[in-house]
């Protein structure tokens, strides 16, 4: 049994099968479910219509709690990717030390100050566009992952990668235009 | 502030915020400014640009020289411009206030200096106005977002300070750096006759007061409360002291006979008095110290 479908079988009235059924007919989450209304509930087979009204009002509470978690979660990633952008700076001096001074640390540190700030933006767009927020920081998460223990060159390609990625997203403004 | 700032966040992470959040502030006071020119907002925007430039006095150690320097003249500009009319307007406050206190027997002479403080005021408003359109807060604002975006990370020049330095030990001694001048002038500054003392020290707690709230982001959010009531009394106290010496200067340049001067005189020396008095007392209730130890004690 997937995510979604056991988080729709937490609907008093519910099941596996039904559970199934709504995901097929794309409400494939609380808050499309309590979106659908009765209308869009009808029309799912096998549905008792007497329960409707009790899944819908389910549904409403439950996908403004699952979306407050959810919120909650995405602040708690934000920071935490914050942190790790404080370590790996520490770590990359720690490092590199005099190498910095070259074009390679100027690269690396002008992309970590992009970054940093990005985390910023992404903690102010998050509340309107979670989900895009979500995979950003997953894939966030993962580049810089990847760039542990890794070598100077490397590590300013992965930046350049990642703040490429932050752009296109739409999580990183500009150089200069940067949130005060 | 979106930043979550701890106290042992990187000073280079930390500047940033801290400076962001002061310049957010600024650029919201000088649009509202802009589209009202009520006292209160251009009061409101010269105490932002004064906390901004205290932030940048904190943090310029972590930038560029040049670079910041740039930001500081500019914000300074705006402050500078700012002073003309709020004095006016501080003037005119103080004489309609005393007009009301004399009653109608001193009003004539009184409203006449009224009316030439309103004409100043309304020139002073007009020019403020071109002033600060021609400094042009976009082309400040995208200065300011370039410049402080981009403090010392891996190359800090010689002198410059560790910016892996914990925000923590940094704000512990830029705390002290303020609260030094002010522990030094209280001794002169309680003596009547001391009206530069008491202007020195008027000065120094304002600057500890906005280093304060530069750095407030580290402090316990209830004790930092409590404290700074006391700071921004201090500063009050002083500050009616002060502007009542003022006063008592432009009584004398005001054209107004000599009973009328007289009469003035009096109420000044009796507010500032009492104002004085209150200063003592303040300093037997909290003294500076406290606040001091307070505010070690916060971070």
């Amino acid at each position: 049994m997937d995510d979604v479908t056991r988080e729709l079988r937490r609907l008093k009235g519910v099941g596996e099968v039904l559970a199934g059924r709504l995901v097929s007919a794309g409400m494939d989450s609380l808050e499309k479910v309590a979106a659908a209304g009765e209308e869009g509930l009808k029309a799912i087979k096998g549905i008792n219509p007497r329960a409707i009204p009790v899944i819908l009002s389910q549904a409403a509470v439950m996908s403004s709690d699952a979306s407050e978690r959810r919120l909650g979660e995405l602040r708690e990633r934000t920071a935490a990717m914050g942190l790790r952008v404080q370590t790996m700076a520490a770590d990359v001096k720690s490092r590199f030390g005099e190498e910095l001074a070259g074009k390679d640390g100027r690269k690396v540190e002008r992309d970590l100050l992009r970054i940093a700030g990005s985390l910023d933006t992404v903690a102010v767009l998050l509340e309107k566009r979670r989900k895009r927020a979500w995979k950003v920081l997953s894939k966030f998460e993962k580049r810089l992952s990847a760039l542990e223990g890794a070598g100077l060159k490397e590590i300013r390609k992965g930046l350049k990668k990642t703040r490429k990625m932050l752009l296109r997203t739409g999580f990183m403004e500009k150089a200069g235009k940067q949130r005060v | 502030m979106t930043m979550l700032l701890m106290k042992k966040t990187p000073l280079w992470i930390a500047a940033k915020g801290l400076l962001a959040e002061r310049g957010a502030d600024f650029f919201r006071c000088w649009e509202k400014t802009a589209s009202t020119f009520d006292p209160e907002d251009i009061h409101d925007l010269r105490v932002a640009s004064r906390r901004l430039r205290e932030g940048i006095s904190l943090f310029a150690q972590c930038y560029p020289e040049a670079r910041i320097n740039a930001v500081r003249k500019s914000v300074k500009k705006v402050t500078d411009a700012l002073g003309e009319l709020r004095n006016l307007d501080e003037g005119l406050a103080f004489f309609r206030q005393a007009a009301a206190e004399m009653g109608e027997e001193h009003g004539r002479e009184l409203s006449g200096c009224i009316t030439l403080y309103e004409a100043d005021r309304e020139g002073a408003g007009k020019k403020l106005k071109r002033d600060l359109k021609k400094m042009r807060a976009t082309s400040l604002r995208k200065l300011f977002v370039r410049i402080v975006h981009a403090p010392y990370l891996f190359d800090p020049p010689p002198g410059a300070t560790d910016p892996f330095l914990p925000i923590e030990d940094f704000a512990r001694e830029g705390i002290e750096l303020r609260l030094a001048p002010v522990l030094a002038l209280v001794p002169a500054a309680r003596r009547p006759g001391e009206a530069a003392a008491q202007h020195s020290l008027r000065i120094a707690v304002k600057r500890f007061r906005y280093r304060m709230e530069v750095l407030s982001p580290l402090m316990h959010e209830e004790g930092y409360r409590q404290v700074h009531g006391h700071v921004k009394e201090y500063q009050e106290i002083l500050g009616r002291i002060h502007d009542l010496d003022v006063f008592s200067g432009l009584i004398r340049e005001a054209v107004l006979s000599e009973t009328e001067e007289q009469a003035l005189g009096g109420i000044i020396a009796k507010k500032r008095e009492k104002s004085f008095v209150e200063f003592l007392d303040k300093l037997d209730t909290i003294p500076f110290e406290a606040i001091g130890a307070t505010v070690r004690s916060l971070m």
